[in-house]
């Protein structure tokens, strides 16, 4: 009768489907004609997609192994791969028993992440942690007279050891109620941990004196990754950085698309809000385990994110982001408790949120803004931050204006055959030598190549294109001699990485469509810039320095992100990659109570300009779409570098 | 006090193109036609220059068209079934300046005329009448590739304008232009941007600049029309102003586009309250035409003779004396 096997159960009178995911060996029920993703997202099996369970990416492709499924083939898969049983997961459904084995390119796997360390300058002033871990020596109520309470000697004390930085303190219940025992079973001696409450001192635990430390941590929550950086409180420290993909990739791969699903599925804002919480605690786990720590001692957390991130992690409700006039439903978020938010730390400790600018700016970038130091230069800095949103802000100290536009992933990889978000054997550098033919490349951690991430992307660009191997529209010239050049499968491609070279079955390409995608998004970034600068009737030739932070790699060639028109171009000294700014402004705010109120001050004081309200913004981004750019005289040196006329 | 009149002065000037080859120019053409040049907005011949006419080329098809609205195949019913024929008419009654041969019955939908049969239809045109030919090709990419080329060779030396290069598909055309001495029509769908993107990439292949016609995808009287003309006149202004890939002389698809409105085509019994179609198709693209003029386009394609005379008579009454 059943075709598949009965594995976990016997009772075959009302039978719950069961799917066995390899290699994991996870086992869990399933409802008949739920999806496989559906049922492996249940069991915590992590299988890739791209395009939120769409069907269109192709991305989650398992093999079943046993049983049959249901739901018509995709045409994504080749007749072979349909032929050895290969579906994808978001479009095939059980209907009976199965075992399903996840094959390694569709499991999604953690992403190993460059910490950043020391990529800015430091101008970390680290004055008042958002909380601390403190050891107290309360007076014994037999030293003193007049009946005072112990709620009165801990106030005392903590005035004594940290009264020069706080106007005030105040006492949570169960400190309280955990407060004369402990005191008296370790004669007076007392760790407390105690938030910062904008200048106000809060004890939220008591424990028995240690030498133990408290931990904070910086969180990234970025629309595609999320990066996650320990600190050690007392000292600054950076102690270990996690990064994994963002689970609500699966609802969609934009801000907006997240938006839709929380609007139209009943319970969408909830998983949405739960798929951030568990990218979020997973990745913390992770670190805790690695830096031998329970999750109880890490104490703090700030978070930034953009300002849909920023609703989804609270469970608020994004809708009017989207509609016309486009506001937040919030921009300034209270501190809030580690409890309340679903970050699984110590329960009692204080999560403070960057504040967001508008719809489609948020805290990442007003963290960024923090950490590049824009906002106190006298020098006209362009900051750009590209992910898959890009957001810009130009200004100096005086003054600050910011927009965003729509990137896409292109830059971190996604969407692209061979592009990979910046781990190891991400092709981070490369070049290439007509002459020889050769490619010369340098991948993440000295790995074996596996894809190219941001920065090895533009360098691949770059150097098409100076060999004139693609055309000035990102065309493959299919007349180039070098073997390299080729069309599989209907697709012009150029040969990046020989696959029987580093033993890989396939070769690592360069194709015309995912040229087509880089050249749209390096367009929007481009225009967008062009858009906020235009209408500040800011010449490029005034810019001081631009300063380009993301997820491109541990480098991004200056030279090569002109030449391909993703930056504007000055001359090549002024500009800079800066990294994740976002992490490293979290951090700042981690570790200092000024940076706090900087942000606050920051978000404040940035002008939000908004690019879908600028009539030229379409026919710019057009003009973006060539390469370096339609207007030449826009790019005289490289034009000059390439030999062209202008 | 004497008047000034204010002089705006313009540092460039719109390229010069000449289509045909006469004998002398190792052609068989008989006439030959030379546009561009100017170094002013359109008409404003206080400012500068426009020393050349704009020309009116019309347009003859392979086949026979499908539907035809009753005006049209009044005017062109009886010779529609030969290109030569048709051609011979256009010249010879209407007086146009040059042959548009479109060749639709190369499409794989329509006819799916073999390259060949494609380069005998040019070859038939070029020897009926004596004015220079625009080669148009059916619009589908794969097929106008393969051929565009033989009707280039078939008509090698006769210095013909050949269509279309677009962003997606240039280089065969490009190629076949330059190979056999011809000019080349760069097109893009409405968008400045994009017109000045292929004429790089032509260029970059090696196409002199001022071999290039630029054609963008023309919309009609009520469809777009304003839009087309917006983007013709932000054109010459960029022309003027020195950008040298956007310096190339326009072209305009005004009688297929007038056409295809609803407006032009609709017979009498259905649209009683818009006036006869007889009237009503001729004054579609003679409009079109005349807002099109004004925006600077260079080379008319045109369908109606009448709509062709009327054309004529806005140009003798806009262009100077002195030209």
């Amino acid at each position: 009768m059943s075709s598949g096997p009965d594995l976990c159960h016997a009772d075959s009178a009302v039978k719950t489907p069961i799917v066995v995911f390899l290699p994991d060996g996870v086992c869990v029920e399933a409802e008949p004609g739920q999806t496989i993703l559906d049922a492996a997202r249940a069991a915590g099996v992590a299988i890739d997609s791209a395009c939120g369970g769409q069907g269109s990416c192709g991305r989650c492709k398992v093999l079943v192994a046993l049983g049959k499924p249901g739901g018509a083939p995709s045409g994504l898969l080749s007749p072979e791969e349909i032929e050895r049983g290969m579906v994808l997961a978001c479009q095939a459904t059980v209907e009976d028993d199965l075992v399903v084995e996840v094959p390694l390119e569709s499991q999604r796997s953690e992403l190993k992440i460059l910490t950043d360390e020391g990529r800015l300058e430091g101008e970390a002033a680290r004055d008042v942690p958002l909380a601390e871990r403190l050891s107290l020596r309360l007076a014994a109520p037999e030293q003193e007279g007049g009946g005072t309470g112990d709620d009165e000697r801990l106030l005392r004390a903590l005035q004594e050891a940290r009264g020069e930085d706080f106007a005030d303190f105040s006492i949570d219940l169960p400190a309280l109620r955990s407060l004369p025992r402990l005191a008296r079973e370790h004669e007076w001696r007392v760790d407390a941990l105690v938030g910062d409450w904008d200048g106000k001192g809060v004890v939220y635990d008591l424990s028995p004196p240690s030498a133990r430390e408290g931990y904070g941590l910086a969180i990234d929550m970025g629309t595609t990754t999320v990066v996650v950086h320990l600190i050690n409180l007392a000292t600054g420290g950076f102690v270990e950085a996690c990064a994994s993909l963002n689970d609500q990739v699966a609802f969609g791969s934009d801000v907006i698309s997240r938006i839709i699903h929380a609007q139209e599925h009943e319970d969408g804002l909830q998983q949405l809000r739960a798929a951030i919480l568990e990218t979020i605690n997973r990745c913390v786990a992770q670190a805790t385990v690695r830096a031998g720590l329970d999750p109880t001692e890490v104490i703090a957390a700030t978070c930034v994110g953009n300002t849909v991130m920023t609703h989804l992690l609270l469970g608020i409700d994004p809708a009017a982001i989207r509609r016309e006039p486009y506001v937040p439903a919030v921009r300034s978020l209270p501190q809030l408790r580690a409890s309340e938010v679903g970050i699984e730390i110590h329960p009692a400790a204080p999560i403070c949120l960057a504040p967001c600018v508008s719809s489609y700016v948020g805290g990442d970038i007003t963290a960024g803004v923090l950490a590049s130091g824009i906002g106190d230069s006298p020098r006209l800095t362009l900051f750009l931050d590209l992910g898959t949103n890009g957001e810009m802000v130009v200004g100096q100290e005086d003054w600050l204006m910011c927009c965003s536009c729509s990137a896409g992933p292109a830059f971190e990889g996604s969407g692209l055959e061979y592009g990979m978000y910046a781990t190891v054997g991400a092709i981070e550098k490369l070049s290439y030598d007509p002459d020889t033919d050769h490619v010369e490349y340098l991948t993440i951690g000295e790995a074996r190549p596996r894809g190219m991430c941001g920065s090895g992307l533009v360098d691949a660009l770059a150097a098409l294109l100076r060999a004139g191997a693609i055309d000035r529209s990102g065309r493959i010239n299919l007349g180039f001699p070098s073997p390299r050049v080729r069309v599989r499968k209907d697709r012009p491609e150029f040969v990046i990485v020989w696959g029987e070279e580093v033993g890989r079955p396939d070769d690592i390409s360069l194709g015309e469509d995912d040229i087509q995608n880089l050249i749209r998004s390096k367009a929007a970034v481009y225009a967008g810039a062009a858009a906020l600068l235009e209408s500040l009737g800011i010449g490029t030739r005034n810019i001081e320095r631009i300063l380009v932070a993301g997820a491109f790699g541990n480098y991004l060639d200056a030279e090569n992100a002109v030449t391909i028109g993703l930056l504007p171009e000055v001359p090549l000294d002024r500009i800079r990659f800066v990294g994740n700014t976002a992490v490293a402004g979290a951090r700042l705010c981690l570790q200092g109570r000024e940076a706090r109120r900087r942000t606050e001050e920051l978000a404040r004081r940035m002008t939000n300009f908004e690019l879908s309200l600028h009539p030229g913004y379409m026919e710019l981004y057009v003009s973006g779409l060539f390469l370096p750019h339609t207007d030449l005289e826009l790019f005289p040196a490289t034009a000059e570098r390439l030999g062209w006329r202008t | 006090m004497s008047f000034e009149m204010p002089i705006e002065k313009w540092a460039s000037a719109v390229n010069t193109v000449t289509i045909g080859a006469t004998s002398e120019e190792g052609g068989t053409r008989a006439s030959t036609v030379t546009v561009g040049g100017d170094t002013t907005l359109p008409f404003l011949d206080f400012e500068g220059k426009s020393p050349n006419r704009p020309a009116i080329a019309m347009e003859v098809l392979d086949m026979p068209p499908d539907e035809w609205p009753s005006p049209l195949a009044e005017a062109l019913g009886g010779v529609c079934q030969d290109p030569g024929a048709w051609a011979r008419k256009c010249v010879e009654e209407v007086g146009a300046d040059m042959i548009c041969l479109r060749l639709v019955g190369a499409h794989p939908e329509r006819g799916d005329r073999s390259p060949e049969e494609c380069a005998e239809t040019v070859k038939a045109v070029l020897g009926a009448v004596g004015v220079p030919l625009i080669i148009w090709g059916c619009g589908d990419a794969s097929k106008d590739n393969e051929i565009i080329p033989r009707c280039s060779e078939a008509a090698a030396g006769e210095n013909c304008l050949l269509g279309t290069a677009v962003q997606d598909n240039y280089k065969t055309i490009t190629a076949a232009c330059m190979a056999d001495g011809h000019k080349l029509i760069t097109e893009a769908p409405l968008d400045i941007n994009i017109q000045k993107q292929v004429n790089i990439l032509v260029t970059d292949m090696g196409l002199d600049p001022s071999r290039i016609v630029m054609y963008q995808s023309t919309g009609g009287l009520g469809y777009g029309m304003e839009y087309a003309y917006s983007i013709m006149e932000r054109t010459r202004l960029a022309a003027l102003g020195g950008d040298k890939m956007l310096s190339m002389p326009m072209l305009a698809q005004v009688g297929s586009e007038s056409w295809r409105a609803k407006e032009a085509r609709a017979p009498d019994e259905a649209a009683p309250e818009w006036g006869p179609v007889a009237e009503r198709g001729v004054i579609w693209e003679a409009t079109t035409a005349s807002c099109f003029l004004h925006g600077g386009t260079h080379i008319f394609v045109m369908w109606h003779p009448r709509a062709v005379e009327l054309l004529r008579k806005t140009i003798d009454s806009l262009v100077s004396q002195e030209n």
